[in-house]
């Protein structure tokens, strides 16, 4: 009845993965999104205004990799080379050297003051999409700005997924007084504005990631938590979890393993949805500027710098852009795997 | 004789609350002062209609539920009944499995994870052996090693209720009480499971209480019976006191109500239904529905009358023909 | 229609069937395969009579009764092939309007759990009436609304008003199976399907329910098909039986004859494997499992558990008729096995 390759995960399971592969855009989203994010994992190798190698007097240099004093090719100072303009003197070219740039050959946090004109420049062939108000490459930003946005939302999701399944499961699963207590604590932390709350910290304890990080993950657990409540509270009565309990099996082990796996359901489906809600936060944040520290490369702070520079179009243009389709690609594989667990598709007679 | 199970007086209420301060307001009274014993090998079962409080009894005597008042004797430790833990040494050796095969297997499981959870938890057998030890118990319930890395769905109802059998047998118990083992299943093959069971019975010398609502079903294994009603005992025996000469009249109606493949005995009719147990009828129980309802029954709570096997409790007990 | 009905009856004299079930195929869409879950099924009801389909779960018994009222779920189930004639018209060929015209004024259904059956948000008043004040057969109503009394104190309640005014929740299981007994039989349909109607119900309300049943099918005159895996209850309150496996009908015989007679290894091992409540007798399981319909087979089905299965099982058994009113798909009667009459 069954195949032999359906044997390590419960057909329940297969079953839905197929059906979110049936939703096509949502599993061609979730690729794209997935290698996009893989890539931009090594944005130091795709967006960098340090060559990988480097060919100078005979020697072979890897400057992605390590730090060289522009002594090393001539230079004056001990401080770390600018290759770019090394590229351009005519020393270099005479001694047979040559380097080789990674394809977006800029760094975020540099800012071109060798352009002509006042910038933001408008996009070049040098600089694809322009540059910021600071003479800073908008590709490069944008680029490192999506990995810092996708790492913060997807650490931000995890995080708040485990206090959720942790706090509200135990709610369910101890019940009485314990889910009272939390209950009230949960409809007062609720109430907690959280943009003072981040404000003050922020203030307080400066705008570092892990912070940021921290404060929203105290706040972004609660909707799951209630989920994981119901999860519970319906399951730990559950023949097999009784069963559990007759043959002696300790609390945690009927907790982890007896009711989470299957109880996972809401987590799963409201994942990519805090994903998003993650990545608008952030931006949003950084838009108000109470978030990251500058200079850190972020989108919120490439739109504020474009909405206030309205006649340098590209900067806003191209951000909006890519949050947008960002966006749309995380909402493709919510809905997705909304669709894949909807269990009306599940029911059949006899 | 050596006693698996005694229970004496037990009581398992229900708080029902209500009001701003949710205050308790009266107890549904599950199990209602109920005392059986079980000896050792010994099959009994517990009948009596949907809410009777039958499954309560079962759940309670494990301490799956938690218990007010009473005695639980195993193995002749008497238990705290005040604390869970106090059963934890005995969770090896009394054992429970439940009506709906589909909903006690856990679906995200294995059948290996699932009969080797309890080997491993009770230090049956080490983890090297463990597998070997479950393709064992597959076997001994009749089905085939070859299913040990698949998922509960792949299985139907008995195989199902097989694999429930495999998980408890596998700790050499002295007790199962089987909560309506089979009455989710086709006859058939609840023929099957019945089989199974008597066999591992003799096998390994298990005591069984099954608790059913299915009287001919009883009537075909077990030693002694207790009928239920409302949460009380009304009429305890030996199988064949309670089937050929019942003397409460609810077990007389309970046994006449049941269709059988005779067409010249229909089916007697008991008039109403059951109450439920938050309006217990004050004296007698069941003296809303009996045909034979005094002034008595009315007023007076008739006590359980007889020490041993049989009991019952009725002030105008039915004559023995 | 009716003139012609009547005239039937007069020059055949014989029980005119009130629905006839010919060569019935329905298929299933269950998890992109493709499964026949009834195969080939005929059997006929005659008017005023009680017709027992049994079975054990995921026979079709169910998917059956359910076809006749065109109640299949739509687009996962499709009937491949048959008739379902009702009054010598099919139903399968009905206009939706026809259909809905049939449904509870010429063919009502009882359910299993009714507590699912009755809406918990409704007052029984409002949904006794309400399905009929929107049914679009009106000149069947009549003065329903003293119907609806009368047949509520026939069913067991003696005071309706009080009945009426309250909501499902507020009743008991067996007083709701009556409530949907009611409503059942208010427009005083030809036949009644009712799918375990008991099912759900304590033994001393089964009792009362099917006594109910009887008392009112009786006065009435209405037949019931009645779809149960209990063979006790058929065996009391049916005339005439089918039995079902895996899709097909195995065996069909008045029930008097078919509990001393079973032809059909598998209704033989059915009644041996029956608990008895007369003696202690020891129970006879079938050795096996019953089929899931993905695992139908061309052949006898039921070969794979039969002690007596040979060479020609592999073939499909056709229904073939035994003797007078006594129908059996299988090859054992044609080979002469012997006399397994006990």
């Amino acid at each position: 009845m069954i195949d032999e390759d359906d044997l390590f995960f419960s057909e329940l399971s297969i079953r839905r993965f197929r059906r979110f592969k049936k939703v096509k855009r949502a599993y061609y989203a979730m690729w794209i999104l997935g290698i996009v994010f893989f890539l931009s994992l090594f944005c130091e190798l795709i967006a960098n205004n340090k060559p990988y190698v480097l060919v100078y007097n005979g020697n072979v240099y890897f400057p992605i990799l390590r730090f060289y004093p522009s002594q090393e090719f001539g230079g004056e100072y001990r401080t770390e080379a600018d290759y770019f303009a090394l590229q351009k003197q005519s020393h270099f070219n005479e001694k047979k050297s040559f380097m080789i740039f990674p394809p977006v050959p800029h760094d975020p946090l540099h800012s071109y003051l060798d352009l002509s004109g006042e910038p933001p420049h408008p996009p070049s062939l040098r600089h694809w999409l322009g540059t910021d108000t600071m003479a800073r490459d908008v590709f490069a930003r944008l680029l490192y700005g999506f990995r810092i946005c996708m790492l913060f939302a997807l650490l931000l999701a995890l995080s708040s997924t485990v206090l959720g399944i942790i706090i509200g499961g135990l709610q369910g699963y101890l019940g009485g007084k314990y889910d009272i207590a939390m209950q009230r604590f949960i409809e007062i932390w609720s109430a907690l504005p959280f943009l003072y709350v981040v404000i003050l910290i922020g203030t307080w304890y400066g705008r570092s990631f892990m912070i940021l990080l921290t404060i929203m993950s105290f706040f972004q657990w609660i909707g799951l938590s209630y989920y994981m409540r119901g999860e519970f509270f319906k399951l730990k009565n559950m023949n097999y979890v009784q069963v559990a309990k007759s043959l002696g099996l300790g609390h945690f082990r009927i907790f982890f393993k007896q009711i989470l796996p299957n109880g996972l359901t809401p987590v799963i489906t409201i994942f990519p949805f805090s994903l998003i809600g993650g990545i608008s936060s952030l931006t949003a944040l950084d838009f108000l500027g109470f978030g990251l520290q500058p200079p850190t490369p972020s989108w919120g702070e490439l739109l504020s710098q474009g909405l206030s520079n309205l006649y340098a179009p590209w900067i806003a243009i191209s951000t909006v852009c890519a949050l947008f389709f960002t966006l749309l690609l995380a909402t493709f594989i919510g809905e997705g795997v909304r669709e894949a667990f909807d269990p009306k598709s599940d029911s059949y007679l006899e | 004789m050596n006693k698996v199970l005694q229970v004496r007086h037990l009581k398992t209420w229900f708080p029902v609350t209500g009001g701003v301060f949710k205050r308790v307001q009266h107890y549904l009274k599950a199990v209602d002062d109920v005392s059986i014993s079980i000896n050792e090998s010994e099959i009994i079962a517990v009948v009596g209609e949907s809410g009777c409080g039958k499954s309560t009894l079962g759940r309670s005597i494990l301490g799956l539920t938690p218990v007010r008042d009473g005695e639980i004797v195993l193995s002749g430790h008497k238990l705290d009944i005040k604390k869970r833990a106090s059963w934890d040494p005995f969770r090896k050796e009394y054992q429970i499995i439940f009506q709906d095969p589909y909903s006690s297997l856990n679906p995200r499981h294995t059948v290996f994870e699932i009969l080797s959870e309890p080997l491993l938890v009770h230090k049956i057998c080490s983890k090297k052996d463990v597998r070997e030890r479950v393709g064992d118990l597959l076997e001994k319930v009749g089905l085939s090693k070859d299913y040990i890395d698949r998922f509960p769905h792949a299985f139907s109802g008995g195989q199902r209720q097989r694999l429930g059998i495999a998980r408890v047998i596998g700790l050499s118990p002295r007790l199962i009480i089987c909560d309506e083992i089979v009455s989710a299943l086709d006859v058939s093959v609840q023929a099957q499971i019945i089989h199974l069971l008597l066999k591992l019975k003799k096998e390994m010398n298990l005591s069984l209480m099954f608790i059913s609502h299915d009287l001919s079903l009883i009537n075909t294994i077990s030693d002694a019976v207790y009928v239920m009603y409302l949460g009380k005992i009304v009429e305890s025996g030996l199988r064949e006191e309670i089937f050929n000469a019942p003397r409460h009249p609810y077990t007389q109606s309970l046994l006449k109500a049941i269709p059988t493949l005779d067409i010249n005995s229909p089916p007697i009719i008991l008039p109403g239904e059951p109450p439920s147990l938050s309006h217990v009828p004050a004296g007698c129980s069941f003296h809303s529905r009996c045909p034979f309802k005094q002034d008595k029954c009315v007023k007076e709570i008739p006590p359980l009358q007889g020490e041993d096997f049989p009991q019952v409790a009725c002030h105008f007990p039915l004559e023995r023909p | 229609m009716k003139l012609l009905t009547l005239n039937r009856i007069v020059i055949l004299n014989k029980p005119l069937p009130i629905l006839e079930v010919k060569d019935l195929s329905i298929g299933f869409t269950m998890d992109d395969r493709y499964v026949e879950v009834v195969d080939q099924v005929s059997f006929s009801i005659n008017e005023a009579e009680v017709f027992g389909l049994a079975g054990e779960s995921g026979c079709g018994k169910s998917v059956t009764a359910l076809s006749v009222l065109r109640l299949l779920p739509m687009p996962a189930s499709r009937i491949l092939s048959g008739e379902i004639l009702f009054r010598g018209r099919d139903i399968l060929k009905m206009s939706i309007e026809d259909m809905r015209a049939l449904r509870g004024a010429e063919i009502s259904m009882i359910f299993q759990e009714p507590f699912s059956a009755l809406n918990p948000l409704q007052t029984i008043k409002r949904q006794l009436e309400e399905c009929y004040d929107y049914h679009p057969l009106q000149e069947k109503k009549g003065n329903l609304r003293g119907r609806i009394n009368t047949i509520l104190r026939r069913v067991g309640f003696s005071d309706p008003g009080r009945i009426l005014a309250a909501y499902p929740h507020e009743l008991s299981g067996g007083m709701l199976q009556r409530i949907v007994i009611a409503m059942a039989l208010l427009l005083k349909p030809g036949l009644v399907i009712a799918d375990e109607p008991t099912t759900a119900l304590d033994v001393t309300v089964q009792a009362q329910i099917m006594e109910l049943l009887r008392e009112l099918q009786k006065e009435s005159g209405t037949a019931i098909l009645l779809i149960t895996h209990n063979l006790n209850l058929i065996a009391q309150y049916a005339n005439r039986l089918a039995v079902m496996y895996a899709g097909r009908i195995v065996e069909e015989n008045q029930v008097q004859d078919f509990i001393r007679h079973p032809q059909h290894p598998y209704t033989l091992g059915l009644l041996k494997a029956l608990p008895n409540l007369a003696s202690k007798t020891e129970l006879v399981p079938i050795p096996g499992q019953v089929p899931q319909p993905s695992e139908f087979e061309s052949g006898c089905r039921f070969r794979q558990r039969c002690g007596e299965a040979f060479d020609s099982c592999t073939a499909k058994p056709e229904l073939k008729e035994c003797k007078p009113h006594h129908r059996v798909a299988c090859f054992l009667p044609e080979v002469g096995a012997g006399n397994r009459n006990e």
